[in-house]
């Protein structure tokens, strides 16, 4: 059995297992097939999807079923918010029933919904969410006690066919110094069209030469509809002394995988 | 005789390969794409009303365990460290909070045997995703007055400060994705590993049950 803590690649550590507790009665988990549906439709149209609630290794739990608004911060966590409170919500257009339902142990469960797009005034990208939350175990006993409990979130995003137009721009590039924590790279990049698109990327550092001398990927991020990301890469341990460049790329795709605009570029001089 | 004792011995080895068979079992599921998070962690409790521990030990190390004793010891340095005493007497809520880690944390199921890391945490997450890109944030439902409630996604001798720690509130924060945690040897399996600690005004600290919810929600956005 191998873990490997992915913030330091180095610190690869073998030897951890996983065992099977004694007692089964009360922990939680839940998840959602598929856990995010990219739809692209005219205006008007209507659709029908299915989403699978499913568990495993847990006994039978109830299942609270709601439909959410949610942005993501500039760190890219998804922060969930009353249906209908956030710009470009489309959880107004989403029809499913809420009631909750009872998921037995390794069971799965099928939520139908159907999504119904205006016939006029509606361009760009839009977006809502249906999560699904176990319920906590009560428990008898004295102080403060915090009951856990687990929530899955299948996002839906919905673009309007044919009103696309993807635009975004590398804001800032920079070097932070975080006492005790170690220097960063610290990459802004703003959404200036009206669909969402996803980041992917790469990382350099350049010698004086002009040869990359190390290059990491950078980690997946959502840039949504007017919304800012903010990347806070770790600086490798062991660069060469003559590096003198620090440079990002990223390759935006737009909603499902369509063109997402130029590739950007970013640098900061170094060190 | 022997027949019985040979069927005993057959039902006992169908029995241990059952059991290998669900200890293994791996998480992986049949479907495209999905994204599953997983807690161990059934309640976490700080019990300020006498020095013995219930359910798991807390492992964290940066602060003492929530009892009777280190409530009456933090609230001694705090008194101590005051400068002047008023007539009226300085109210308890502004001398200042008292952080201790759980007295006890309840955990079922799946458990991270975290030995060989030469170190442990009071709980832990499990996140099964096949989609690349995952997140995790945290929140609560409404918290109790005069105290403030954290995790930490580290093992406990890796949470150095205050800052390692996020502080739950009712609104989502962003606790970990897919660059943090540890990779497991099953292909889309994570762990993250939760220490927890709680800031408690001395006044406030409570003597009954007072129980809050703290939920972990996963997306691949």
């Amino acid at each position: 059995m191998v873990l490997r803590y992915r913030a330091n690649p180095r610190a690869w550590i073998s030897g951890v297992l996983w065992l099977l507790g004694a007692a089964a009665f009360a922990q939680v988990g839940i998840g959602v097939a598929p856990p995010r549906f990219e739809l692209v439709l005219p205006p008007g149209a209507t659709t029908t999807e299915a989403v699978v609630v499913f568990s495993r290794n847990t006994p039978d739990q109830r299942i609270d079923v709601a439909l959410v608004d949610w942005l993501n911060g500039i760190d890219g966590a998804l922060r969930v918010l009353p249906p209908g409170t956030a710009p470009y919500s489309a959880a107004g257009w989403l029809q499913t029933s809420v009631d909750p339902f009872t998921l037995e142990r390794d069971g799965a469960h099928t939520v139908r919904f159907t999504v119904t797009v205006p016939e006029a005034a509606v361009e760009g990208s839009y977006w809502t969410g249906l999560a699904f939350t176990t319920a906590p175990r009560p428990v008898e006993r004295e102080g403060l006690t915090a009951l856990m409990r687990t929530r899955a979130v299948a996002v839906v995003y919905v673009t309007i066919q044919g009103t696309e137009r993807p635009a975004a721009e590398i804001t800032g590039v920079a070097v932070q110094q975080v006492p005790e924590k170690g220097r960063f790279v610290v990459v802004d990049v703003v959404n200036r069209g009206n669909v969402y698109l996803r980041l992917n990327g790469e990382l350099r550092f350049v010698d004086a030469a002009g040869e990359v001398v190390w290059r990491g990927p950078l980690p997946e991020r959502v840039l949504l509809r007017d919304g800012v990301a903010r990347y806070t890469l770790p600086v490798p341990e062991g660069l060469p002394e003559d590096v003198v460049l620090a440079a990002v790329e990223i390759l935006p795709k737009g909603p499902a995988g369509s063109y997402g605009g130029p590739t950007l570029y970013g640098e900061v001089s170094w060190p | 005789m022997k027949n019985a004792i040979r069927l005993l011995v057959l039902a006992g080895a169908l029995l241990s390969v059952g059991v290998l068979a669900q200890a293994n079992q791996t998480w992986q599921f049949g479907y495209p794409s999905y994204a599953y998070i997983y807690t161990n962690t059934n309640t976490v409790t700080f019990d300020l009303t006498d020095d013995t521990t219930d359910g798991t030990a807390t492992v964290l190390s940066l602060y003492d365990a929530a009892s009777l004793s280190n409530l009456k010891s933090c609230i001694d340095n705090l008194v101590g460290s005051l400068s002047s005493v008023t007539a009226n007497g300085t109210p308890s809520s502004e001398i200042g909070t008292c952080t201790f880690a759980p007295s006890g944390v309840t955990r079922s199921g799946y458990t991270v045997d975290w030995s060989n890391l030469s170190d442990d945490a009071d709980g832990s997450l499990l996140i099964v995703n096949n989609t690349g890109a995952y997140d995790i944030s945290v929140s609560a439902t409404s918290l109790p007055t005069g105290a403030s409630f954290m995790v930490a996604p580290k093992l406990a001798g890796a949470v150095a400060d205050t800052t390692d720690f996020v502080t739950i509130s009712t609104t989502s924060t962003f606790l970990v994705d897919e660059t943090s945690g540890y990779d497991t040897q099953y292909n889309g399996v994570y762990v993250v590993p939760l220490s927890f600690a709680a800031s408690i005004v001395p006044s406030t600290a409570p003597t009954s049950l007072t129980s809050y919810t703290v939920t972990y929600t996963v997306s691949a956005q």
